[in-house]
C-alpha cells in the first residue's frame, strides 16, 4: 500500500507520512488524528486515489481505540478528503475546494491570531513563531 | 538419552535459566526498570543500582540452590528431582522479580504521552505461502507413509521414551493411534501460524521513524522466520517418530532432545541478538520526529504486577512484555481468554489423546 497515489513506493524514514498525537492535548485525540492527516492532504503528499491504514491498524499502531480512528476518517470524510466505502477502507478522493465563503476567511484570521496567543503564552518566542508562519506562507505560494 | 544425559540436559535448562533471569534487566529497554516505567537514569543512581544488585544476589541464590538441589536429587528419582528444582527455581526467580518490582515502584515516571505512526508503513508480511505449507506437507507425507507401510506397524508399538530412550506409552495399531500424533503435530503447527499471524498483525509499531523503527520491523520479520522454523523443527520431529512407528527396534533418533535443546537456545541467542525484551527500542526513550518521548503506549496502570496487561481502549492482542522475553496477552480483549481457554483446555485433551 502506497498512499501517495503514483509513488514509487519506496518510501525512506525521512519522508515517513506520520501521524502524531499527544495523549497531554486538550484537542480531542480524534481530532488530532484528523489534523495530521489533513496536514498531508492539503500539502499533497497523500494524493486522490491514494488509502489510508485500515482504521484497526491505525488504532493498533496509536494505542487507541478503533472508534476514535474511525471518528477521525468519519471527520475527513465529511469534509469531502475521504470516500469511506466497505472493503475499500479510506480512499483520499479528489476533492473540489469549496467555493470561497467570506465569513470562513475572517474565521480563519481569527483562528490564527488565536493559536499564536497561545503559543507565545506557552512561551514561544515570537521570532520563532514568525519563521513558522513565513515557512508556511513560502509553502502555501509555492502550491 | 542416558540418565547422566538427562542430568546434563537438566543443569544445562536450568543453568539457562539463571543466565536469562541474570541478564534480563540488561536487555530491557532502558526506560523500563523491572517492569516499572522510569527515568532512564535511574539505573545509574545509588538506589538503581542497590535493586539491581538485590536481584542479582537473589536470582544468583535461586540458581545456586535449584541446581544443588537437582544434582542432590539425581542419586534418586532423576526425573523428580529435575521437576522439584525447576519449580523451587521458577517460584524463587518470580518472587525475587516482584521484590525488585516492587523497590523500583517509588521512581515510577510517568509514560510517554506522544504517539505516532506511518501512514505508509504496511504490517510485515508473513514468510511465503509454499514455505507455509510446507511442515504441513511434511506431515501429509509422513501419513501417506504410515498408510503405505501399515502391514509393518506392530499391533502395539510405542509412542513415547523417556530420557533414556525407553519407551513409556504404547499405542494399538489403529488409525486415531497411528495417525494422532501427526494430527496433534498438526493442532502444533496451526498454533505456530496463528501466533505468526498475530505477531504480524496483532502487535503494534511503536516507532514509526529512524533506526529504533528499523530495528522493530528486522526484529519481527525475524520472529516470523523463527516461528516457521519451529514449523519445520516440530513437524520434522513428529514425522521421524511416526517414521519409528515402522522402525520400532530403531526407535527415534535419540539426538531429538538435543536438537531441541540447541534450537530453544539458538532461538534465544537469536531473539537476544535482535533485541529481544526490548534493547532494540532503546529509541523508545530517546525522542521522537519532533523532540517528544514516545513511549510503548502502554501505562504503568494497565499492568498488574508488571506481567498482566488489562487495557480495554487498547486493541492490541499481542503486547510485549515488559520484563523477559516474547508477548503477553491484553486481558482485556476476549480472543486472549479464548486463547487462553484453547490452551489450558487444549494441552490437557492433547495429553489425553496422545494416552488413549
Amino acid at each position: 500500500m502506497d498512499p501517495r497515489a503514483g509513488g514509487s513506493g519506496g518510501v525512506t524514514m525521512t519522508d515517513a507520512l506520520l501521524v502524531r498525537l499527544d495523549l497531554r492535548s486538550s484537542v480531542a485525540i480524534y481530532e488530532q488524528i484528523a489534523n495530521g492527516i489533513r496536514t498531508h492532504l492539503v500539502s499533497g503528499r497523500l494524493r486522490p486515489g491514494a488509502s489510508l491504514p485500515p482504521v484497526r491498524d491505525l488504532a493498533l499502531n496509536l494505542g487507541v481505540h478503533h472508534n476514535t480512528v474511525a471518528e477521525a476518517y468519519r471527520l475527513l470524510a465529511r469534509e469531502g478528503w475521504l470516500d469511506l466505502r466497505r472493503k475499500r477502507g479510506a480512499v483520499v478522493c479528489d476533492r473540489e475546494a469549496p467555493r470561497a465563503d467570506p465569513a470562513s476567511e475572517a474565521k480563519f484570521a481569527q483562528g490564527l491570531s488565536e493559536l499564536t496567543a497561545k503559543a507565545l503564552t506557552d512561551g514561544l518566542s515570537g521570532t520563532a513563531a514568525a519563521r513558522h508562519l513565513e515557512r508556511l506562507a513560502a509553502q502555501l505560494r509555492k502550491d | 538419552m542416558t540418565a547422566s544425559g538427562f542430568v546434563l540436559f537438566a543443569l544445562g535448562l536450568e543453568a539457562f535459566i539463571a543466565v536469562w533471569a541474570l541478564v534480563v534487566p540488561d536487555r530491557t529497554r532502558p526506560d523500563l526498570l523491572f517492569a516499572v516505567t522510569v527515568d532512564p537514569a535511574v539505573r545509574r543512581t545509588a538506589r538503581g543500582r542497590a535493586i539491581l544488585a538485590a536481584y542479582r544476589r537473589g536470582a544468583a541464590v535461586v540458581a545456586v540452590v535449584s541446581i544443588a538441589s537437582c544434582l542432590a536429587g539425581a542419586v534418586g528419582h532423576v526425573q523428580t528431582a529435575f521437576l522439584v528444582s525447576l519449580v523451587v527455581e521458577l517460584a524463587g526467580l518470580t518472587t525475587v522479580y516482584y521484590r525488585a518490582h516492587r523497590r523500583t515502584q517509588p521512581f515510577a515516571a510517568v509514560s510517554g504521552t506522544v504517539r505516532e505512526s506511518a501512514l505508509d508503513a504496511p504490517p510485515p508480511r508473513l514468510p511465503a505461502l509454499w514455505a507455509q505449507l510446507g511442515p504441513f506437507a511434511i506431515l501429509a507425507a509422513a501419513a501417506v507413509y504410515l498408510h503405505a507401510h501399515w502391514s509393518q506397524i506392530p499391533v502395539r508399538f510405542p509412542v513415547h521414551w523417556t530420557f533414556d530412550g525407553r519407551p513409556d506409552r504404547w499405542a494399538t495399531r489403529t488409525a486415531p493411534g497411528v495417525y494422532g500424533e501427526l494430527a496433534v503435530a498438526a493442532v502444533l503447527c496451526a498454533g505456530l501460524l496463528l501466533t505468526a499471524w498475530a505477531t504480524a498483525h496483532r502487535t503494534r509499531q511503536i516507532h514509526a521513524t529512524g533506526r529504533p523503527a528499523e530495528a522493530e520491523r528486522r526484529f519481527r520479520r525475524t520472529v516470523l522466520r523463527l516461528l516457521l522454523a519451529a514449523e519445520y523443527f516440530v513437524t520434522g520431529t513428529f514425522a521421524l517418530v511416526a517414521r519409528a512407528h515402522v522402525h520400532v527396534t530403531a526407535g527415534p533418533p535419540a539426538a531429538i532432545p538435543a536438537a531441541a535443546l540447541v534450537f530453544a537456545g539458538g532461538t534465544a541467542f537469536v531473539l537476544a541478538r535482535m533485541g529481544q525484551g526490548g534493547t532494540r527500542l532503546a529509541g523508545a526513550a530517546a525522542p521522537s520526529s519532533d523532540g517528544e518521548v514516545v513511549g510503548d503506549r502502554t501505562d504503568d496502570r494497565y499492568w498488574r504486577a508488571g506481567v498482566i496487561y488489562i487495557n480495554r481502549a487498547d486493541p492490541a492482542l499481542l503486547i510485549e512484555k515488559r520484563f523477559g522475553g516474547g508477548y503477553t496477552m491484553n486481558f482485556a480483549r476476549p480472543a486472549a481468554w479464548a486463547i487462553l481457554a484453547l490452551i489450558l483446555l487444549g494441552v490437557p485433551f492433547v495429553a489425553w489423546l496422545t494416552r488413549h
